[in-house]
């Protein structure tokens, strides 16, 4: 459905995306993860053709994207990640005046909009103007007027920045109806817990580069890490330390403020070994917690910094 | 049409501040109008001359002289007292002295009869009553060729002296200017504040990047956008433009309309609607915030109309605001409305002189909008 190819964009002397390379199946639900900076709305916006790019070749639902590209655009909602919508209008004025850029016919313009008012829970605030809903109504009116015309394909970037729990689960719920409901999604943010929770296939982006893709699932498989121990509130000395990297599985050891974390590679029982070699020694320790692999740690291995940072 | 109903969605949202600014302006207009066409007609009362009558005669034909001089004048009665008189002539206690010799009305009919008439010397009152009282024997003098007795002919020609014209100026070569002049004069401050304020306000909402970009990603062409945005603008401005136009209307001038000054006033106003239509562009290119618009409609509405003559009259300007008045197109509306006002037809030479106004204006509305383009330009290679 979407394929790019070698992209490269500078702005000045900065690389903002350096030969990426993606591809993207009709129905899925696809993560583009990275930190901020990493070109994940540079290369939106040259997806969209808002924006020239140096070199590179995209293509959507099989054509050539270029700004002129009206049919292929036609196809397409977009959900930035600033608020664009009219402080002048009310809610339901903006939701049908956005919806109206690709629907012209009056009578199926206003049942789109009825709908995506009641997708985002508008429906009581339809005649609000925007700057007397809270931040999250006004993201989810932000989505609305970027999905009332049923897109094939909807890009949302970062959809969900500084937005209450509350409002952030519907939103994602409303990402997954649509999806099935048959439009593909492309989904940017800096969040890996929600891309882990939403997204079908995940692109992991740093510096313009997609440095690892695919589903959760296997990009955490690429990884060394099976399990991530950590231990708070724990004095050890240099010759605890070295027992400890002795254990079996274990490859990374670090103690920083008493905190202990402990990387070991896919293998069971190392929890109850760690606990067992501090009992030995007669250690006191706070709380102990045992994670899974995270796309953090992905990113980590991959870059050798936080996905956070 | 959904990028021009967007447009008129907002336009809409400006309606009530735009109907305020109209009513407030009529409601001005209407009141310096009527106030000006009170004053001028204080000039047409007739002139009344203090008046000293020596009556040696005292028939009927001389108390008609009296009669006749009392009906606009305040006449007093004296004897023959030379010096006396001379000395009130003086002191202007008089400003004419009447001496009526006797037998007047006996030697009446002969040629060689005449009034003594003491004055100052060359004065606008004594060449006024001299006439007047030429004018009334010479009304007797005929009706008694028509057969009325003395007594009959002075009573027709009192009758006829009490009556009054109704006058009216085809061009009167003054300053003063005419009543829907008036209202004209105040539209320059009406359009700058109503236009930069609607124009900024409505550009604000459309220039915020976050808008641009979403309408980019649509397929609504950027042409399509223009021209859409271009339409709902001049609709605005053609509808503003025909409400200023009804402002006579408003103070009960509707022979403006049909006046031959008609379309040179449309050609004034339309050339006042792109200068300031072109100047709201500019301001509004530039202006991102919400409380500075309305500071900045109101601040320039208010400086331009004090520096080019809309608030205080041309004349009063000093030469030197007036040298920098030149070089805006407001001061140009001015002198044009100024022309068109205290003339009731054109010369070729006034006609000149407001082509060029125009000429003028319009050439600062292209450099404005050229600005305008430029700033646009600039900023867009900027982002």
């Amino acid at each position: 459905m979407i394929h790019i190819e070698n992209l490269v964009k500078r702005y000045g002397e900065t690389l903002a995306l350096d030969h990426l390379n993606l591809d993207i199946k009709e129905g899925e639900i696809f993560g583009l993860l990275g930190p901020n900076g990493s070109g994940k709305t540079t290369a939106l916006n040259c997806l969209l053709a808002l924006l020239k790019y140096d070199r590179g070749d995209i293509r959507i639902f099989g054509k050539p994207m270029t700004p002129a590209s009206y049919e292929i655009k036609q196809q397409i909602g977009v959900v930035f990640q600033n608020v664009a919508v009219f402080n002048q209008m009310s809610v339901q004025e903006n939701v049908d005046f956005f919806c109206g850029l690709y629907v012209p016919d009056r009578e199926k313009r206003r049942k789109l909009t009825e709908e995506a008012l009641l997708f985002a829970g508008l429906q009581d605030y339809r005649r609000k103007r925007p700057r007397q809903l809270s931040g999250g109504l006004l993201r989810r009116l932000n989505i609305a007027c970027g999905m009332a015309h049923r897109p094939r394909l909807l890009i949302l970037d970062e959809p969900t920045v500084a937005v209450d729990p509350q409002s952030r689960n519907r939103i994602l719920e409303g990402i997954r109806e649509l999806n099935r409901q048959g439009s593909t999604v492309i989904y940017t943010s800096h969040y890996m817990e929600e891309v882990e929770q939403l997204c079908t296939r995940i692109a992991i982006l740093d510096r313009g580069r997609c440095i690892a893709s695919g589903t959760s699932e296997e990009l955490k498989s690429m990884i060394k890490t099976g399990e991530t121990v950590t231990i708070e509130a724990v004095s050890l000395n240099e010759e605890q330390l070295a027992d400890i990297r002795r254990l079996p599985h274990a490859f990374s050891v670090s103690l920083e403020e008493q905190t202990l974390k402990v990387r070991f590679t896919e293998a069971s029982h190392n929890l109850v070994r760690l606990l067992h070699y501090l009992e030995e020694q007669n250690l006191a320790f706070g709380r102990v917690f045992s994670e899974l692999p995270t796309l953090n740690d992905v990113f980590l291995e991959i870059t050798g910094k936080e996905l956070r940072d | 049409m959904t990028v021009f109903k967007g447009y008129m969605k907002i336009i809409q949202r400006n309606l009530a501040y735009m109907l305020a600014f109209f009513l407030i302006f009529a409601v001005i207009s209407i009141l310096t109008a009527r106030f000006t066409e009170n004053a001028g007609e204080q000039f047409f009362q007739p002139e009344s001359v203090s008046i000293t009558v020596v009556d040696q005669d005292n028939s009927a034909l001389s108390r008609g002289v009296t009669t006749m001089l009392s009906q606009d004048n305040q006449v007093s009665p004296a004897k023959l007292n030379r010096e006396a008189l001379t000395e009130a002539l003086y002191i202007r206690s008089t400003q004419y002295v009447l001496q009526i010799p006797e037998n007047f009305e006996k030697d009446f009919s002969s040629e060689d009869v005449t009034l003594q008439v003491t004055a100052v010397p060359g004065s606008a009152a004594e060449y006024y009553l001299n006439n007047r009282i030429d004018s009334f024997l010479n009304q007797i003098r005929a009706w008694q060729a028509g057969g009325f007795s003395m007594e009959e002919a002075v009573e027709q020609a009192l009758e006829q002296a009490a009556h009054s014209s109704k006058v009216t100026l085809l061009d009167t070569g003054e300053t003063s200017l005419a009543g829907y002049a008036v209202s004209f004069q105040y539209l320059p401050y009406m359009y700058l504040s109503v236009l930069i304020y609607s124009v900024s306000y409505i550009l604000k909402a459309f220039r915020s990047r976050e808008i641009r970009l979403r309408m980019n990603a649509s397929p609504v062409s950027p042409t399509r956008q223009l021209t859409s945005g271009t339409a709902a603008f001049l609709l605005l401005f053609l509808v503003f433009w025909g409400g200023s136009l009804l402002m006579p209307l408003l103070i009960g001038q509707g022979s403006f309309y049909t006046s031959n000054l008609f379309p040179w006033y449309l050609g004034n106003t339309l050339c006042l609607l792109i200068s300031a239509a072109s100047l709201a562009f500019f301001i509004g290119t530039l202006v991102q915030d919400d409380s500075a618009i309305n500071a900045l409609a109101n601040s320039i509405g208010l400086g331009i109309s004090f520096l080019c003559g809309i608030f205080v009259p041309l004349e009063l300007l000093s030469d030197s605001v007036k040298q920098f008045s030149r070089f805006l197109p407001f001061y140009w509306y001015e002198v044009i409305n100024r022309e068109l006002g205290t003339h009731t037809s054109l010369t070729a030479e006034i006609r000149g002189t407001v082509t060029q106004g125009f000429l003028i204006q319009a050439a600062f509305a292209l450099a404005f909008f050229s600005l305008t383009l430029a700033v646009n330009r600039k900023a867009s290679r900027h982002k």
